[in-house]
């Protein structure tokens, strides 16, 4: 729904209050700090040991990366230049690629316990019941040729 | 001499040759279907060449990469669905070629063109890349540092809608590449008790889960919100329309011009082969004569693009030879592949694997044969292949995701790692952050590390002595330049010519 939708004539032609929203600017800043402290004073400090006399720290590198992310985010804010039309667009449901993810994340657990063969069918199942499809040769014969093949390439000792 | 004989008894070996000839298969196949980007096919391919020979391997992913370019050029034409990002600008008059009955006719000015490109190009790397390395040697920590933060820059304005977003990708990339042992003390740096982390963030992790996973989750969305709309696939048309001689001679000078912009947009690093497609079309278009078509099915603007897109990944392995800088995504996997088998990219590789080097050169020419004659006699099966559905691609690629990523380390935990960065990719991506900029950085990062380290030495943290240092300060100038220029574009609001979609 485009943000200036959201501002409309009511039939009386009176003005109807925007539900009160922050900027996706703002949020993307916020966002961006946060984390960036988070690893600056928390993260970087505890992952990374103390450097002798000589050298520079460990945590040099990182630190200065996290720095410069935060000053490159402030500054982006401030020149209003994050690039076309993002307040504008929306991004779609994000649910498909969750099913997607979380299809490829279970397959994952099973190859860990039951072998990549069994595992590699099993992914590409849960894969193609997460793509809605419900044709059974389809169901049988993609998983069926999955581990074919890779029964094979583990024959050959790979 | 003698190098250059061993490296061509090396590249005429059965195994090479083969290697070459299955990596052009598989890259026509990789360009044609529209799921699959020429990076993705790539960073997947990585971990299969593990047990080849170094030459092999190298050979095989050339071979992948040149085909790729040239096969996007098939979905383009047949269905204005770009194969490749940089086949788009083909969409522009191959399409309307085909729907005018000349499918045929199009689909060989794309390869000819493609070949063309690519052999030019691949000649100016041979020549070049040597010279311009013996160069580099004579380049500091000073200068190497800031050609590296020249070329991310550019890089982070280039490969996305915003220079912020694409500067931010870049840097989250160094960040990540900073995980493992620190380079001078040897102790973990954010390994959090891992491990697995002490050689860092598996590189082959990353480059599949964020370019071939990422892609998939994207795919696979486009293909529910598609299906939950209710849309329907276009179908393909065929002809035997043919080419005529007085025609490929009316292409030359356009195929000249054209792969000349893919060589400068190939060198330079961050452009890549969409931006040299697109300001080689642009060129093309300025310069058309009365009776030319552009837009409404004109040969000379499938040339154009085609040439372009073709001549830039020879181009755009000059930096990477030459100072060990990846100029695009596809020379920054060539990166890890070099790696795997022991080679670092960079000045000095001229002169400890002459043999390879020399052995890569002839196996490109030979790569440029090879994609001639397969795509000339493959050409109307490669149409066909483009009708692969997604159902089909999409669970296949992301089981290859997993097997390739296993295969490469046999340890489930860079599988893992390769599905945390696969969500990753999908989720910058799906805020504007480029995941191309990111891939680079995570891959310079130790080298820029490292330049930065010594530079912080050599200068005693005193800023002045870079004064010393014009090299360095030139780059560090066109940086600034470059980053007020970008940051005017993205205030103005404009769009990137790369962005505009295809018919």
């Amino acid at each position: 729904m485009d943000l200036s939708e959201m501002d409309s004539f009511n039939r009386n032609g009176g003005r109807q209050e925007r539900p009160p929203s922050l900027p996706p600017a703002i949020i993307e800043l916020s966002i961006i700090l946060a984390i960036a402290c988070a690893l600056l004073f928390f993260v970087i400090p505890a992952q990374t040991s103390a450097a002798d006399e000589y050298g520079l720290s460990p945590a040099f590198m990182p630190s200065v990366c996290v720095v410069a992310i935060a000053a490159v985010a402030v500054l982006q804010f401030l020149t209003g230049s994050s690039g076309k039309g993002d307040d504008d667009e929306v991004p779609p449901a994000i649910k498909y690629a969750v099913a997607l993810a979380l299809a490829v994340i279970v397959g994952v657990v099973v190859v860990t316990f039951a072998g990549i063969v069994v595992g590699g069918a099993v992914t590409s199942l849960l894969v193609l019941l997460a793509l809605r499809q419900r044709r059974i040769r389809l169901l049988v014969l993609l998983p069926v040729c999955v581990a074919a093949v890779l029964a094979a390439v583990q024959a050959t000792g790979m | 001499m003698e190098n250059l004989l061993l490296g061509a008894i090396d590249a005429f070996a059965p195994t090479a040759v083969f290697a070459v000839f299955c990596g052009i298969l598989l890259g026509y196949v990789v360009g044609v279907l529209p799921g699959l980007s020429r990076p993705a096919a790539l960073a997947i391919a990585v971990p299969i060449t593990y047990y080849l020979t170094p030459i092999s391997a190298i050979a095989f992913l050339i071979g992948v990469t040149k085909a790729s370019a040239a096969g996007g050029a098939t979905g383009a034409i047949m269905l204005n669905t770009p194969g490749e990002p940089s086949s788009a600008a083909t969409c522009f008059d191959g399409y309307p070629l085909a729907k005018a009955g000349k499918a045929t006719k199009a689909l060989k000015i794309a390869l000819y063109s493609s070949v063309f490109g690519d052999i030019i190009s691949t000649l100016v790397l041979i020549g070049l890349a040597k010279p311009l390395a013996a160069f580099a040697l004579k380049m500091g920590p000073l200068e190497m540092t800031s050609v590296m933060v020249f070329a991310l820059t550019f890089i982070a304005a280039l490969s996305g809608g915003s220079l912020g977003r694409g500067l931010i990708s870049g840097i989250l990339g160094i960040f990540l590449a900073t995980i493992g042992l620190d380079p001078e003390s040897a102790t973990p740096r954010l390994t959090f008790g891992r491990i697995e982390l002490f050689d860092g963030v598996p590189l082959v992790a990353a480059t599949v889960g964020m370019l071939a996973f990422t892609e998939m989750l994207v795919q696979g969305e486009k293909y529910l919100r598609g299906r939950a709309a209710g849309e329907v696939p276009e179908g393909m048309k065929r002809d035997r329309s043919d080419l005529s001689w007085s025609e490929i001679r009316s292409l030359c000078p356009t195929a000249v011009r054209s792969t000349l912009v893919g060589i400068a947009a190939g060198v330079i690093p961050g452009l890549g082969p969409t931006i040299g497609a697109f300001l080689s079309y642009a060129a093309a278009e300025r310069l058309k004569k009365p009776g030319d078509t552009f837009g409404e099915g004109e040969i000379k603007g499938v040339a154009a693009t085609e040439a372009a897109d073709n001549a830039v990944l020879p181009a755009s392995l000059i930096p990477l030879f030459a100072i060990g800088l990846p100029g695009s995504v596809s020379a920054a996997i060539l990166v890890s592949a070099f790696m795997i088998h022991g080679v670092i990219p960079g000045p000095l590789v001229f002169d400890q694997y002459p043999r390879l080097m020399y052995g890569i050169y002839v196996s490109m020419i030979i790569a440029s044969i090879c994609m001639l004659l397969v795509g000339r006699i493959g050409l109307h099966f490669f149409a066909q292949v483009g009708r692969v559905p997604a159902v089909i691609i999409i669970p296949s690629v992301m089981v290859l995701c997993i097997v390739g990523v296993y295969l490469e380390s046999h340890q489930l935990f860079s599988v893992y790692a390769m599905v945390a960065l696969g969500v990753l990719g999908y989720v910058m991506q799906r805020y504007g952050y480029s995941v191309v900029t990111f891939l680079i950085g995570f891959v310079v990062g130790p080298l820029f590390e490292l330049s930065l380290r010594q530079s912080l030495i050599v200068t005693d943290r005193n800023p002045m002595v870079l004064m010393d240092h014009p090299i360095a300060v030139g780059f560090l100038a066109m940086s600034l330049v470059a980053v007020y220029v970008f940051v005017r574009r993205d205030s103005s609001g404009k769009v990137p010519m790369s962005e505009r979609k295809p018919g």
